[in-house]
């Protein structure tokens, strides 16, 4: 791990794009089904900086099982229908 | 294009099995260097869904390096431990861009783009191939392709157009993977290509699959108006700079005697580790 800390001015650029893309982030919710007779279920949330990269990270952040579909949706999207305003539904 | 399929090495003729056995290990290799790289990037990275993604790909490589050391193995002799340790520097056949540590992130998104993507479709060219062996596995690897190129090619907009600043970072590494990946890839009227051809080891002439390399790379990175040395001519892309293939050998796909760093074989091979490897010391 050590070989790629080679330059101190190329951290300082991957600092400045770290602090950029995250800044411009947004929640992504992870929908997924293993089989066409199960309901499509919550598996949980990726952060990205628009839609491409949220599929990309949410298939591999939750590879993990033999997904048949897969899907997200911007949180900022959800519509909620019961949502107790002190308690978000989509955990953090 | 011959219709004869090949079980396995031993049936292929002379000059067909040298050329397939360069090539897998061009393969190999260069899988082996993507995979290190991608691995050292699961930390540092611009989100931590980014380092997943990293590591996930890593994980993809080192299986497909499996899979290719399995076939050379089985198909050429070839013992696992003799490719990753008994080799001089000088023999390796990755991509040339890849010798190196990545030094900023625009490195790591320009390989992903153009080197794992080079390979990618040299991967495509060797579906259906006649060489059996390799046609079984090929299908899966270009499948776990698929999500290292949208990784690549999402990572690639975004650092186009969120700035100035990402744009020119984007635009130098861009220029500094794509020539290398290009000098990997080689001259098509090689022989060795030919006999690839030849014996219907790829589907295609070499030249079509190195010109969809070039027209997908192309069109997509003046898409997002980045400048990476590739001019439209008619309908197809080209280098604006010129690649002299005259010393072009064909065991290491490259033009100069360069070579990996040693470091990096250091922690490949897990010289550090070497007493823990057990069973290989009496």
């Amino acid at each position: 791990m050590a070989t790629k800390m080679a330059g101190i001015k190329s951290l300082a650029v991957n600092n400045f794009l770290k602090q950029k893309i995250m800044s411009s982030q947004r929640i992504y919710e992870v929908f997924a089904r293993k089989a066409h007779e199960e309901p499509i279920m919550h598996v949980g949330s990726v952060n990205a900086p628009n839609d491409e990269l949220a599929k990309v990270y949410a298939w591999t952040a939750y590879d993990e099982e033999k997904w048949l579909e897969m899907c997200v949706v911007r949180r900022s999207e959800i519509i909620p229908v019961l949502n107790p305003e002190d308690k978000p539904i989509w955990g953090n | 294009m011959s219709t004869q399929t090949f079980a396995s090495a031993k049936n292929l003729p002379a000059d067909g099995r040298d050329a397939v056995h360069a090539l897998l290990l061009a393969t190999a290799d260069t899988k082996m260097f993507l995979g290190f790289h991608y691995g050292e990037w699961t930390f540092g990275t611009p989100a931590l869904e980014a380092g997943i993604a990293a590591c996930c790909m890593s994980q993809d490589e080192f299986g497909h390096l499996r899979l290719l050391h399995g076939c050379l193995t089985a198909q050429f002799g070839d013992s696992p431990s003799a490719l990753m340790e008994k080799r001089a520097l000088h023999e390796f056949a990755n991509i040339a861009c890849l010798d190196r540590p990545l030094v900023k992130w625009a490195d790591f998104v320009a390989i992903n783009l153009f080197s794992d993507g080079a390979l990618t479709v040299i991967l495509t060219g060797l579906q259906k191939s006649a060489f059996e062996p390799v046609a079984n596995f090929v299908d899966k690897m270009v499948e776990e392709e698929k999500h290292h190129i949208r990784n690549a090619q999402g990572w690639f907009r975004t650092l186009a157009t969120y700035n100035s600043k990402t744009k020119a970072a984007l635009e130098e590494a861009s220029r500094w993977a794509l020539s290398p990946t290009l000098e990997w890839l080689g001259p098509s009227n090689h022989a060795m290509m030919q006999k690839l051809e030849q014996y219907g080891i790829i589907n295609t002439a070499w030249e079509s699959l190195r010109q969809r390399f070039l027209d997908w790379v192309g069109a997509f990175a003046h898409d997002q108006k980045i400048s990476i040395g590739l001019e439209q001519k008619n309908s197809h892309w080209a280098p604006t700079f010129p690649l002299d293939f005259s010393q072009w050998h064909p065991n290491v796909r490259r033009c100069t005697p360069t070579q990996p760093d040693e470091k990096i074989l250091y922690h490949l091979r897990g010289s550090k580790n070497a007493i823990f490897k057990l069973g290989e010391h009496n």
